[in-house]
């Protein structure tokens, strides 16, 4: 009798950590049984396992729709983020991968289709997600080939070239009257600005 | 020939005349602004001894009085040096005797301007990390690029247009020109004679310099309006920001211009230079750039409150019925709608009525640069209250004292430097001469 009752306890106890937090949820006429591990990674991909069968008969009930979602909130709104969607195959099993992106406590729900038609029904699961690698690397814009800082430089160039050649102008300007003060034959067209009015 | 002799030796008269007969009203009002700088220097002194804990300025709003201030300085100087250039290539003969004061100011202005940032951070010994560790993703350095590329053209574009000018007043004699005087101009006035070549290469770089100068002047306001864009922020992050700055830029610039224009032609008397038609025209650009400046506010309030994304409806709501409420209404309907019925009214189209308007517009668009770059950082960006921004008067004192700073380098630059461009004036009086106008 002691042990009878161990055994199964023993078998039971494996099959539950190996397992948990899947286990069998009974919702209408579908019997569900839910298999996934209860630790995951970030960046690393979970599989949960879903088994339809009918609650009376426990026929596997295939090309049943099954969804897995998990809450989410996003600038103030709230509502179910779908991770992964499958079908289930003749044995009734569906096979949902995802790969978790925040790290602690998930409550995952999944949601199905009962084979009559009925209004969809949902189960609960819960994943330990510990940090990982990171995952998620922002970009810093558009890499547009030419498109980089030699082209800021480029136009940055263009403009003081257009200010030193002002400059330029300026010095010659000071060279003209240079030349013109010499008075030399071949600078005629130089009289001062006030015998001389611009024309 | 004679006639126009005449003209120009009574205008150049006038102008000298402005320039070397100090009165007591100009030395009352040098030293009135000088005591006005000392105290602001002094609420710097303050500042740099204690650090930022004495100005309103803390983590969540970090930029304030000194930062909007700088915006509104640098828009005035944009506004000046964008005038004088566009209608120098567009040949308006008007603008004459009005492009050498746009020209002073937008220097002035920028002189000043560049300071605010340096007054706004808590340490300003650090300043040279943002070349030494700035990197070229940053608005920042961008920035700093602009600005000081700007600052650069403006002093070449003001000094250039002057040559003739300098060359003039070296050649008076006497009319109580001093010494340093008479140095300065020798050396500012680059050799000019006068002749054809000169005269050709002048041409050459000032066309040159007038059609560079616009879109760096351009360029620089739309990178200052990056500076806040690039923020992920409400009501920063917005692709109009730019266009938006630059318009707010022109618009403050051309009633500043007015106003600075009013005075100097009533203390130097130059109402037979600087007329009423000179207000109205200008006066007629700030009538449009009201309006530009209502469709700018409309498309992005309407555009943000149609699709009410984030935290736009906070921030809407404190513009529109909140904290910053009277400040958006007054602009509105003060700054835009009041300048713009004056302008369009008849009976209001006159000097008194354009520098009442020019007035209005520059202390709407203070206020303006002042709610826009506050009420931004107001919007809480995690699970927080608002914060409550108020200058203090260490940055009430340093922003007056700023503001006195302007006005004081302006008043040196019309006693040192003719306000009116002699030659400039010369040529067109010549030109209508010629033609059989009058030339004015």
């Amino acid at each position: 009798m002691r042990a009878g009752a161990v055994l199964p306890l023993l078998i039971f106890a494996v099959l539950g950590v190996a397992f948990l937090p899947g286990g069998v949820v009974h919702a209408s006429q579908v019997e569900v049984e839910i298999s996934a591990p209860k630790e995951a990674q970030v960046g690393h991909e979970v599989q949960v396992r879903v088994t339809l069968r009918s609650s009376g008969d426990g026929v596997p009930i295939a090309d049943a729709e099954v969804t897995l979602l998990r809450e989410a909130s996003f600038a103030r709104v709230v509502g179910d983020v779908e991770l992964a969607r499958a079908a289930t195959d003749q044995n009734g099993v569906a096979i949902l991968l995802y790969e978790p992106t925040v790290a602690g406590e998930q409550n995952l729900k999944l949601e199905y289709t009962p084979p009559d038609g009925a209004e969809r029904q949902t189960a609960a699961l819960a994943i330990s997600v510990a940090e990982g690698p990171q995952i998620q690397r922002s970009t810093a814009g558009i890499r547009v080939p030419g498109l980089n800082v030699w082209a800021l430089i480029a136009v940055l160039s263009a403009v003081w070239a257009v200010l030193f050649t002002t400059a330029l102008l300026m010095v010659r300007i000071g060279r003209i009257g240079t030349e013109a003060a010499t008075a030399s034959p071949r600078h005629a067209d130089q009289m001062p600005s006030r015998e001389e009015p611009p024309a | 020939m004679e006639e126009v002799a005449a003209w120009r030796t009574r205008l150049e008269g006038k102008v000298v005349s402005a320039m070397t007969h100090t009165g007591r009203g100009y030395l009352l009002l040098v030293g009135s602004l000088l005591v006005v700088v000392a105290w602001g220097v002094f609420a710097y002194t303050v500042q740099l001894r204690d650090g930022l804990i004495v100005t309103g300025l803390r983590d969540r709003i970090m930029w304030g009085f000194y930062i909007s201030n700088f915006v509104f300085v640098i828009g005035i100087s944009y506004g000046g040096v964008l005038m004088s250039a566009v209608l120098r290539l567009t040949g308006a003969e008007w603008r004459r005797p009005i492009t050498r004061l746009a020209e002073g100011t937008a220097v002035a202005a920028l002189c000043v301007g560049t300071l605010f940032p340096i007054i706004d951070l808590g340490r300003p010994d650090r300043f040279h990390f943002v070349l030494v560790h700035g990197r070229w993703q940053s608005p920042i350095v961008w920035d700093v690029i602009a600005i000081s590329t700007y600052l650069v053209a403006t002093f070449l574009y003001l000094f250039l247009l002057m040559i003739p000018d300098m060359a003039l007043l070296r050649d008076r004699p006497g009319q109580g020109m001093s010494r340093w005087r008479r140095i300065l101009y020798r050396q500012l006035s680059f050799g000019w004679v006068g002749g054809e070549r000169q005269r050709r290469t002048l041409s050459q770089a000032g066309t040159m310099m007038a059609i560079a100068i616009i879109p760096i002047a351009v360029t620089v306001h739309t990178v200052l309006a990056w500076l806040f864009s690039m923020n992920l922020r409400e009501n920063w992050n917005s692709t109009i920001f730019g266009p938006f700055f630059v318009a707010g830029a022109v618009f403050s610039g051309i009633a500043t211009i007015i106003v600075i224009m009013a005075v100097v032609r009533k203390i130097y008397h130059l109402e037979d230079y600087i007329t009423q038609k000179h207000f109205v025209y200008l006066g007629y650009l700030l009538g449009i750039f009201t309006l530009v400046m209502i469709y700018m506010n409309v498309a992005e309030f309407l555009t943000v409150g149609y699709s009410m994304v984030g935290e736009a409806p906070f921030h809407l709501d404190q513009l529109f019925k909140g904290q910053f409420a009277p400040l958006f209404w007054f602009v509105f309907l003060g700054g835009f709608v009041t300048p713009g019925l004056l302008v369009v009214m008849p009976w209001t189209r006159n000097i008194r009525g354009i520098v009442a308007a020019a007035l209005i517009v520059i202390v709407a668009m203070g206020v303006e640069r002042y709610y826009l770059v506050v009420s931004a950082l107001r919007v809480p960006q995690m699970p927080y209250e608002p914060s409550v921004y108020t200058p203090s008067w260490v940055e009430f004192s340093v922003v007056v004292g700023a503001f006195a700073l302007v006005g004081l380098l302006l008043a040196l630059f019309v006693k040192v430097f003719p306000v009116i461009s002699m030659w400039e004036m010369g040529e067109t009086r010549e030109a209508g001469n010629a033609a059989g106008g009058t030339g004015r």
